[in-house]
Order: structure tokens, then sequence, then C-alpha cells
């Protein structure tokens, strides 16, 4: 019934490589993933997470520890603003990662359904390629080669968004 | 009863997903990162791969440019390219969309465009259309049912006909008419526009370069805000403006042998900020009635425009310049990006503002290229110093300017000297000379708390 007990509940989170991570049962309600199947009622004490690796789900428990201990916004109107400083520079260090590890976590994410890191992933990615030449960002992104328009394709996709190559 | 989930991603090959994972990403995803960039960058993404050349497609914002081709055929090509985006988006909301049609196009496929995009809850609708061309005309009244739409900006040749006393544009905050062409009756058709047509309008921006039949530009609207004026077509004319809640005006209007005349119906008390720029006759009207401002940026022009109305040939005239008092206003920036005589107009100015506490210099203190009039080396300080000087001002700021003349270092000894509180002088010069800054720095100084800063 009281919310102290309720928060102190631990959660077990099993990665792909069977390594096991005991976190607060608040952190894990930052996955809204996690949290519907807690209120259904079909979570086990351990949710193994198929795909995720440790790496990765460390990175991931590490911000929802962090963004769950902090004030939301729609909570206190007047939050003060230093929480706010606090949680955007945390952010920025955060996603100071290669660009493998930032696709992991996003794609783990979107698993997740963790929509704050989803939106700071995307948020990287797209500062990193804004500005930058197609080829620049066929590197960045690790394009597949094999993917790649024939040349009478890309005249078209060119010819159809013009404006954007001026 | 429990039955046991367990979470799994989609088992495809770990190796190929490491190689191009982002490719891979669900569309919604890869999506809201393209929203994350600017239209053209997220745009150019179409030539990335296979997996990437149709997801400008599903952007909340649209841009179409239709190429100005010669023949019906490309234009026909393009235009199917249209339908199909908007067909494949389906439901998708727009949140923007932008046309920049051809001299050559086809007027019901761009109104069936809109009618797509007012279905799909547009919010921002940017029409541009060459100068020359056929007339645009539209049934405007498609929009009048539509509750998403917040800004419009129309530029080229339109024909605007806007009855009296009909609300084509319920939710519409912002407007933007370029170089538009009025259609018959342009004067009442834009009256009616901004005065009824559009109840909830806070933004208007107007701007004229080509003639455009207009005689008298009455802009009278009761939730107007904000309005921008950017004048420069040749001719004479009227501008009557009737917005009682006004913050923020910017007129630029300079245009040679013509002038244009603006009237207020009533001054503007809740104005905070205004920008003029012109050299009109009509300069001591405005002047007058942005009085109530806190913010306010004046440039050299409009207040040389003061001195030519009143033909003030000696210095000691100057206090005949009907300059009235601002008595909110606490700081104001000078651009001198024209030429200039001497500072004494400046000072008319600064002594009817008596709470100033930052004074910004644009463009530094006189005009490097000071040609055509000779400036007066015997500028004669005022004997007594403005108020605002004495009393009120904590910042002064020199932007912009490469050196620091003799003739500037006169003016700025003298503000230092008689200003009693100043905080800070900002000084922004990359060639600074030393000897000049050396003695710059040891000016008396009226304040003791006054800092340097050369930047």
């Amino acid at each position: 019934m009281s919310t102290s007990s309720s928060s102190s509940k631990k959660i077990v989170l099993k990665s792909a490589d069977n390594e096991t991570f005991e976190i607060d049962e608040i952190v894990a309600l930052e996955s809204q993933a996690i949290k519907n199947m807690i209120e259904d009622e079909c979570a086990d004490n351990v949710i193994p997470l198929g795909n995720i690796d440790s790496k990765t789900l460390s990175k991931i428990i590490e911000y929802c520890k962090k963004h769950a201990e902090s004030p939301k916004k729609d909570d206190n109107a007047d939050i003060d603003e230093k929480a706010v400083e606090d949680l955007k520079s945390f952010d920025a260090e955060f996603a100071k990662v290669d660009m493998p590890l930032i696709q992991d976590i996003l794609m783990a994410a979107n698993f997740l359904n963790i929509d704050n890191l989803i939106g700071l992933m995307c948020r990287t990615i797209a500062d990193r390629i804004k500005g930058k030449t197609p080829e620049e960002i066929r590197k960045i992104l690790n394009i597949n080669k094999n993917d790649l328009l024939s040349p009478e394709q890309e005249a078209k996709a060119r010819e159809e968004n013009s404006w954007a190559f001026d | 009863m429990s039955s046991r989930k367990v979470m799994k991603l989609s088992s495809a090959n770990n190796d190929e997903i490491k190689q191009d994972f982002i490719s891979k990403l669900p569309d919604t995803l890869l999506t809201r990162i393209l929203s994350l960039l600017p239209d053209a960058d997220a745009c150019r993404t179409s030539v990335l791969s296979k997996s990437w050349k149709d997801l400008w497609m599903f952007l909340p914002n649209l841009h179409f440019v239709i190429p100005n081709s010669s023949t019906w055929e490309q234009a026909s090509n393009y235009y199917d390219l249209v339908d199909k985006t908007l067909a494949i988006r389906g439901g998708l909301p727009i949140r923007r969309f932008f046309l920049y049609g051809s001299q050559m196009f086809h007027i019901a496929c761009v109104e069936n465009w809109l009618r797509i995009a007012v279905q799909r809850k547009v919010q921002i609708i940017v029409l541009r259309f060459p100068p020359c061309g056929s007339w645009v005309s539209f049934h405007w009244d498609m929009f009048k049912t539509c509750e998403t739409l917040v800004e419009l900006t129309l530029e080229g040749q339109f024909c605007l006909e806007v009855p009296k006393d009909k609300v084509f544009f319920p939710c519409l905050k912002k407007i933007s008419l370029v170089s538009i062409r009025y259609g018959y009756r342009g004067d009442e058709s834009f009256e009616n526009l901004i005065t009824t047509c559009c109840p909830v309008l806070e933004e208007l921006f107007l701007e004229r370069q080509k003639l455009d039949y207009f005689g008298t530009i009455k802009i009278s609207s009761i939730s107007l805000k904000r309005l921008r004026i950017y004048n420069t077509v040749n001719v004479f004319d009227e501008f009557v403006i009737d917005a009682p809640k006004l913050e923020y005006l910017n007129i630029e209007d300079k245009k040679g042998s013509e002038y244009s005349d603006y009237s207020f119906t009533k001054k503007p008390s809740s104005l905070v900020e205004a920008y003029i720029d012109t050299d009109t006759d009509s300069v001591n009207q405005i002047v007058t009635n942005i009085s109530a401002v806190k913010v306010l940026t004046l440039t050299f022009p409009t207040i040389w425009a003061f001195n030519e109305i009143y033909e003030i040939d000696e210095l000691d005239d100057l206090n005949r310049l009907n300059v009235p008092v601002f008595p909110n206003l606490v700081k104001l920036v000078i651009d001198v990006h024209a030429n200039i005589s001497n500072w004494s107009l400046l000072f008319v100015f600064l002594h009817n503002m008596p709470n100033l506490g930052h004074l910004t210099f644009m463009n530094g203190l006189l005009p490097i290229q000071n040609a055509g009039r000779i400036f007066h080396q015997h500028w004669k300080p005022p004997p007594e110093a403005p108020a605002c000087l004495r009393f009120k001002l904590k910042e002064i700021i020199i932007l912009n300017r490469e050196a620091i003349t003799q003739e500037e270092l006169t003016l700025i000894w003298y503000m230092l000297n008689h200003s009693d509180n100043l905080e800070i002088l900002t000084v922004n010069g990359h060639e600074l000379d030393p000897m000049r800054l050396e003695v710059l720095l040891k000016f008396h100084r009226g304040s003791n708390l006054c800092r340097f800063e050369i930047v």
C-alpha cells in the first residue's frame, strides 16, 4: 500500500550474455514496456532481455537511474533550474559514445519503450549527421554498400528534392 | 494464467544488423531522427541508400519546388510526385507545407494539395509563386474550418479578394505577405484580410518591393501584437495603423525620392519594443507614437530625418526639434549605418530618455566611409549632460568596429566623464590602435565602478 514499500521493491534484468542486474522497481518503471509487464502481472522476478547485451544494458540502467531520481517536469511546475541543468549535462555526457553503441542503445530503448532515451539518441544521431554530405553520412552511419542506389535512381532522387541540394 | 512473455528482439542476423543497423530501425524512428534535422538536410538523405530513399515523404514538414521547366511533361511528373507523396502518407499529420510554384502550374492541382494539407491538420503553409506569370487565386474559404493553421506566408502575384465580414483563417496567428500583387480592390481586400478575416492574428509581416496598386494601407486589428513593415516601393503611400495591443513594431521604409505617410489612430500604449529605420518625412509621427517603448533601435537615417524636417542648420536650434519624451525607455540601440554629420541629434534624443540604462552602438559611433557629409570635427558637447547619463546609464556597448577613430574618442570621453553610474563599457574592435587604447583607458571616469571590456 504505502509508497515506500513499493519503491524499495527490486527487479532483476538479465542481459543476452546472462549477466543479471538488480535494480529498484522505480528505476525499471522508466521503461514503459517493463511497466506494462509489471502492471499486467506477467513479470517474474527475473526479466530476460533477449538481445540486449550487458554493455548496452548497463548504460540503459545508468540512464534510468539518473532520470528516476530527478524530479519530473510535470510533477512540479517550479522545479529548480539546477536540477534541469544537471539532467541536461548528464544527458550530454551520456551521449558521448561511439556510433555502434548509440545504435545499440537506441534499438534497446525503442524495444523497452523509454521515450526520453529514444529522443536523446535520435537527437545525438541527428546532430552527428547535420550539415554533412551524403558520402560523409554513409560513413558515419556505416550504411550497407549493397543497399546503395543505382546512378539512375540517385539522379532521380536528387531531382525530386533538387532544392535541398542547391 | 500468467502467460510469461520473453522479451526478444527480432531474430535477424546479428552481423548484418551491426553492419547497417540504422537503416533497419523502424521507419518511425528514422523519421524521428530526420525530423530533428533542418528540412534540406533531411531531404538530402534520400540519396543515402534504398532504405532511406523515400523516408522524406513521411516527414512532418513537406517542401515542394515545382521545377521551372519548359515542358508540361516535366511539370506533370512533379505533380505526380506530390500526389504520390500525399497519398503514401495516408493520415499522417502535416506540420508545414511549403510550395514554391513555377510560372506554369495547375491551379486545381495545387488547390487539391492545399485541401489535403488542411485535412492533415497543417499548421504552417508557405506559398511562393514567381512575381510574373498568371495570377494565383484559391478558394480561400477552404481554410475557414481549419483549426490548425497558425502561420501563413504568401509571396507572389496573388489575387486576394476578401469580402467584408468573412472569417477565412479562424486560428491564424501569423501572416507574412511578401511582395504580393493584389488583385482588383487590393486596398479593401487587404483591410478585410487583416481586420476580420483573421480574428486572432498576432503577427503581420508586410514586405513591399514592387508596385502593388495600393493607395492607403490600413492595418487595423484588435489582436495584433507584432508588426513588421518592409517598404521600398518608390511611390507615395499611406499607412494607417490601428492596433491597440501592439507590443512590437519594426519599420524599414527607405525609398529615396518618394515618401510614406504613417499615421496611428491611437498611440499603442502596450508597445514594448520598436525598430525604426526610415528616411521618410513621417518619422516624427512614427517616433511620437512609439514613445511608450522600453527597448528601441534607431538608425541614423531615422534620427537625421528629424533634422531634415525642421531644416535645422544651426546646432543651437536643435531644441526646436519635436522629439518626444520616452519615459519607459531602458535600452537604446543606435545603428550608424549611414552618413551622419555630428552627434548633436543623438543628444537631443538622450535628453528625452530619462531612464535609459543601456546604450548600444551597433556599428561604432560613426561610419567608416564618412563620405557625402562632412563630419563636424568641432562637435560641441552639450554643456549639461543628459539626465540619463548622470543618473541611470549603466552599460555602453560599442560593436562592430575595426578601430576607434580620434573623433569617436571624443564622444567616448564625454560619455565616460558624465556617466556617474556607469558599470561597464564594452568595445568590440579588432584592430584597436594600442596608443588609442591607452588614451581610452586613461580617460577620467565619472563612475569609480566603471569597468572596461575590450573584446
